[in-house]
């Protein structure tokens, strides 16, 4: 059975929306230092390093730290301050980089400058295009990459000093002739598409020829990009252990996220691990809330699957950060590849692996640990006792775990703690801002605008902000909202998704506007496409 | 109406390319024409599909021995709207008993086009503005290189001031410099002209929503006439989407499009008539619906079937229609059998078909799926795999408890077989030995195993268990009306938590809602069902059940 808001939106889907949510052609345009571009009508830096961005529905400032370049068509006109200006505007003079020259000089100047900025820009929206991707070596990786460069080269960097220390720590090194390829994408989707892992897969690294790391930048959370890199790299240097062997699933992820969490501290120029992985603690703490706790027996046997990432790096964390296990099991993660007593069986092509039984008495016998349930007990308390969400993205996580399976309370505390330590990401504003809604209103416009000052430009802020004005009474609030909702529009044009969101905020906007008629030789006697 | 002509090779030729024969295809209603490279076959477009056009498939099968794959490629004629806009119609399905919701969401471009329904690990490795004729036209090429087979996707887009015609191929990485001339030939004969009709087309709405909303309102016969109905709409629409060589032939309960010859479209129909006959002989106490007729594509092999069933992803991306085709062997008459007890049962009452037992439901389907007609009437042939899985079952002391199996839900039997497939089955990729062993002893085998007991072993002729099905589904739906009718008891509704501790146990309690209620009403249809059963029943019952499973 459906619910009545599903109704609602799709009867919405059904209503076309006005002319006016359609939003103009971009004359100026901006390039965000997260690597976004903005085209809107009108562009203008103001004095304090802002610029005024105007749309038809409305004006938005965007910080000028936030701008990287800018391609604007027109020049602006200027307005003289005293009679001594006056008369040299009257004699068609204009002040123009620090001097007063004929209209014509600047704005041939201003031609000039505008062809570089929209060369520029051109080119950093067309490097987001995999065929033009750039393409860098570094010491021990060939990058290839379709994010800004100059965020591409920390990423690059860390990798780098990565490499350099865990190599060191595992006595291992990379073929002499291999260089790995890391594909660095700009967000989720071009991920998707060009590396060809399955939804929900955020990297992979492909153990076999040609070897390569595939992962992608998430604007909004790059220590989780940071952290994800890093898991993909442990990837490769346990593989660099053997290159004939596959790390049996379990402990290659476990091991994989433990190392993923790793930080560097370039004030003492050192690589430290034990990092907590935030968002997996909160999915096993929502496992634990629904009553289920995973079975030690089944991780070892490699059973568990995707509970190896969560449940398995809590388990290879607990291990790690034990001193009495500490040792032993680092012994026995090396082991695996090489150890010669460890029993192997075959695995794709021509490597082998460890499997189930295999493992589980490997691991008993390094770790010395014939007590399978005293050693989980001992696990489980760790998690309850040691491992607790402590940071800001940490909070984030937990409360989008809470928010998606229906735990608003919990979701409703945790978004607060995190606003209250200073969450910069405007999806946290977004969904709290939703879930106040409930509570009151002015509540929920509160956490809109707070999120609207950190991204001016986020379309869904400023849709849910005209959802919730609109829903209250009379006809300046009605369009207030509209206007909100439409700029939403004029924002982000191509998404569907909010395309959807637009129509159905738009309900009250009157029935479907008429299809117009076909104009063109092509169109037949039964009418136009729609 | 399609016109198809023949261009032999004599102006290529002076053109100095190779001499290769074309057909013309002409469109007049949406106004285009293409030449296909001879020889490739045109396949019909489904009537559930919405935006692709028209399809031929190659001739020629590519290999790719390093991949060890194959590939017939095919050219497809797709309209995007590049003003389209996602929209929603809510209309009365079947007599006010369902709402069908359609959603149209036209593709707007190439790209919309290859993120929706193309495979990843590829790019777009070309993207240029040229002109065919004087019509503006994107050409595109993708690379597929990551994850997957090396492929080379190319297309032409053709601007038309209100649509844009697509006309787009693929072909193994391996085979593109050789054949891409033949392709390319073909995207660049496109011609538009005024079309005669309109490019929305009448769709079957097999890929729409339906929501069932009240079974009650009209009677067994009324339901009947409208499905007879809707059934003649979406035959006629399926028949004009037919292409050369499709003819259309009715039986007594089906009718089959059909490219096959005309001996195995008579073995098909003739079968399908008969299973419907079976169930309607033999199952009729399953409910007091009537059954609608069905319709069957016979397609001429694997080849055209595959191509015909692959539909846009927003069309369903998967035809709903029965397919099936002499490639598929006795395995195709299984399943086209295993699919009409499906849409007879769900005729016949649908409220029942969402509550079936594995046991039931696999089991009758997996015995209707072992029909084959012999002088003129049904008969069931013995399952191999299935013999061999009881008797290990048996051998291994694998065989589940009866009492257990009749109460086992689609969770449990999967948890099971995941049981005994054991370590090392899911997570390397290779199963150990003994999976192959669990796969054979499977759960989801013995619930098929105990129906052909009921059916056509032991059970069939004891006193206790000869009606035991009829009267196993008379309990389930008395159950099923019970819950359904149950009065909410006052304060059953609960009001929302108040406190985190209170959320917190309540989404604990939520998790496991669905098992247990499935559970309950299995337990429920089961303690109906066996209420009189002694002790010494059930030890008879498991008795003479372990002796059938191990002969």
């Amino acid at each position: 059975m459906r619910t009545p808001r599903l109704l609602t939106l799709l009867a919405l889907l059904a209503l076309s929306s006005s002319d006016a949510t359609v939003p103009p052609a971009g004359a100026d345009t901006l390039l965000l230092t997260d690597g976004r571009t903005v085209d809107c009508p009108k562009a203008e830096k103001q004095a304090d390093g802002s610029w005024k961005i105007t749309f038809q529905n409305g004006e938005i400032v965007v910080p000028g730290n936030q701008v990287k370049d800018a391609f604007l068509t027109g020049a602006q006109g200027y307005e003289p301050k005293n009679d001594e200006e006056r008369e040299k505007v009257a004699k068609g003079l204009v002040p123009h980089d620090g001097k007063w020259m004929p209209t014509s000089e600047r704005d041939s100047r201003l031609a000039k400058r505008a062809a570089e900025t929209k060369k520029r820009i051109e080119e950093a929206k067309a490097h987001r295009e995999w065929r033009n991707r750039y393409k860098a070596k570094t010491a021990n990786f060939e990058f290839e990459y379709t994010i800004p460069p100059d965020i591409a080269k920390g990423y690059m960097d860390l990798m780098e000093t990565y490499y350099s220390v865990f190599t060191k720590q595992f006595g291992v090194s990379r073929p002499p002739k291999e260089k790995l390829k890391v594909c660095f994408y700009h967000d989720y989707e071009t991920f998707l598409e060009v590396s060809g892992a399955g939804y929900g897969t955020l990297a992979y690294y492909r153990f076999v020829a040609p070897r390569e790391l595939n992962f992608y930048y998430d604007r909004l959370r790059p220590e989780q990009t940071m952290a994800i890199m890093f898991h993909e790299a442990q990837h490769y240097l346990s593989h660099l252990m053997n290159l004939k062997f596959h790390i049996p699933h379990n402990f290659s992820e476990a091991f994989a996220e433990y190392y993923g969490g790793s930080t560097w501290d370039a004030a003492k120029k050192s690589m430290g691990t034990g990092g907590l992985q935030e968002g997996r603690l909160t999915e096993i703490q929502t496992d634990i809330a629904a009553g289920e706790k995973k079975p030690l027996l089944k991780f070892l046997r490699n059973e568990l699957g995707y509970e190896d990432y969560t449940w398995g790096w809590s388990f290879v964390h607990f291990l790690m950060e034990t001193p009495k296990y500490q040792k032993k099991f680092k012994q026995f993660y090396l082991a695996l590849p090489n150890g010669k007593d460890v029993a192997r069986t075959p695995f794709q092509m021509d490597m082998v692996t460890v499997e189930g039984d295999a493992l589980l008495k490997a691991f008993q016998k390094y770790l010395g640990a014939e007590d399978i349930p005293a050693l989980e007990k001992e696990w489980y308390d760790y998690i309850d006792k040691n491992l607790k969400v402590q940071t800001v993205a940490g909070l984030e996580e937990a409360a989008f775990a809470a928010a998606s399976t229906g735990r608003s309370i919990r979701a409703r505390r945790l978004f607060k703690e995190a606003v209250d330590k200073g969450s910069t990401n405007p999806v946290v504003y977004l969904r709290y801002g939703e879930l106040l809604r409930g509570e009151g209103s002015e509540q929920a416009e509160a956490m809109f605008r707070k999120g609207l000052a950190i991204d001016s430009l986020n379309a869904e802020l400023y849709t849910e902000l005209g959802r919730t004005i609109r829903g209250r009474s009379g006809e300046a609030n009605e369009a207030e909202g509209k206007r909100l909702i439409k700029l939403a529009a004029e924002l982000d044009p191509d998404n569907v998704e909010t395309w959807l969101l637009v129509e159905d905020a738009l309900e009250k906007a009157g029935p479907p506007a008429a299809p117009k008629p076909g104009n063109d030789k092509y169109a037949g006697c039964c009418g136009p496409w729609r | 109406m399609r016109r198809a002509a023949v261009l032999c090779g004599v102006s290529l030729w002076l053109l100095g390319s190779a001499p290769v024969c074309a057909e013309t295809h002409k469109d007049e209603k949406l106004g285009y024409s293409i030449n296909v490279p001879q020889g490739w076959n045109a396949i019909p477009i489904a009537g559930q599909e919405k935006y692709i056009v028209a399809r031929w498939q190659s001739d020629k099968e590519y290999l790719d021995g390093r991949e060890g794959v194959s590939m017939r490629p095919e050219i497809e004629v797709v309209l995007f709207d590049p003003h389209g806009k996602k929209t929603a119609q809510v209309r009365q399905g079947e007599g006010g008993t369902t709402t069908d919701i359609t959603i149209e969401n036209p593709y707007r471009t190439y790209k919309d086009w290859v993120k929706g329904d193309s495979t990843g690990g590829r790019y777009i490795s070309k993207e240029e503005e040229i002109t065919v004729g004087d019509v503006k036209v994107t050409w595109y090429e993708v690379a597929y290189e990551k994850l997957t087979v090396p492929r080379h996707g190319l297309a032409y887009v053709f601007h038309a001031e209100d649509i844009d015609y697509c006309f787009t191929t693929e072909i193994l990485e391996q085979h593109w410099q050789k054949a891409n001339a033949m392709l390319f030939r073909a995207l660049k004969s496109v011609k538009l002209f005024p079309r005669t009709g309109t490019v929305k087309r009448e769709t079957t709405g097999d890929s729409d929503v339906t929501v069932v909303k009240d079974l009650s309102k009209l009677s067994p016969e009324e339901r009947y006439k409208q499905r007879v109905e809707e059934f003649e709409r979406k035959l006629r629409i399926s028949t004009e989407r037919l292409t050369e060589g499709w003819k259309v032939v009715r039986g007594r309960h089906h009718v089959a499009l059909t490219h096959a010859d005309a001996k195995f479209t008579d073995r098909v129909l003739e079968q399908a008539d008969l299973v419907r006959e079976w169930l309607d002989a033999n199952l009729a106490y399953m409910g007091t619906g009537i059954a609608g007729p069905e319709m069957l594509r016979i397609c001429k092999d694997s080849d055209e079937e595959r191509a015909f069933s692959d539909l846009s992803s927003r069309s369903g991306g998967w035809v709903r229609e029965i397919c099936t085709s002499p490639s598929d062997g006795a395995w195709g008459f299984g399943w086209v059998a295993g699919r009409l007890f499906d849409g007879w049962l769900n005729d016949k009452n649908r409220r029942l078909a969402s509550a079936l037992p594995p046991w039931v439901e696999r089991g009758v389907s997996d015995w209707i799926g072992s029909a084959y007609v012999k002088g003129g009437k049904l008969a069931f042939r013995p399952d191999g795999d299935l013999i061999v899985a009881l008797k290990l079952s048996a051998k291994l002391k694998k065989l589940i408890p009866v009492k257990d199996l009749l109460q086992m839900t689609s969770v449990q039997v999967m948890e099971w077989d995941e049981k005994e497939r054991g370590a090392g089955g899911a997570a390397g990729g290779v199963p150990a030995p003994d999976s192959m062993l669990a796969w054979r002893i499977s759960a989801w085998q013995q619930t098929s195993g105990f129906m052909r007991y009921l059916l056509e072993g032991p059970g069939k002729r004891d006193a206790k268990t000869k009606d035991l099905l009829p009267t196993y589904v008379a309990s389930l739906e008395a159950v099923v009306t019970e819950q359904e009718g149950k009065p909410m008891e006052a304060g059953t509704i609960p009001s929302a938590p108040k406190t985190e501790a209170e959320e917190e146990e309540r989404f604990k309690n939520r998790e496991s809602y669905w098992k247990d209620h499935e559970k309950d009403l299995l337990k429920a249809a089961f303690e109906r069902t066996f209420k009189d059963w002694t002790e010494a029943d059930w030890e008879s019952l498991e008795k003479s059940y372990r002796a059938y499973a191990a002969k």
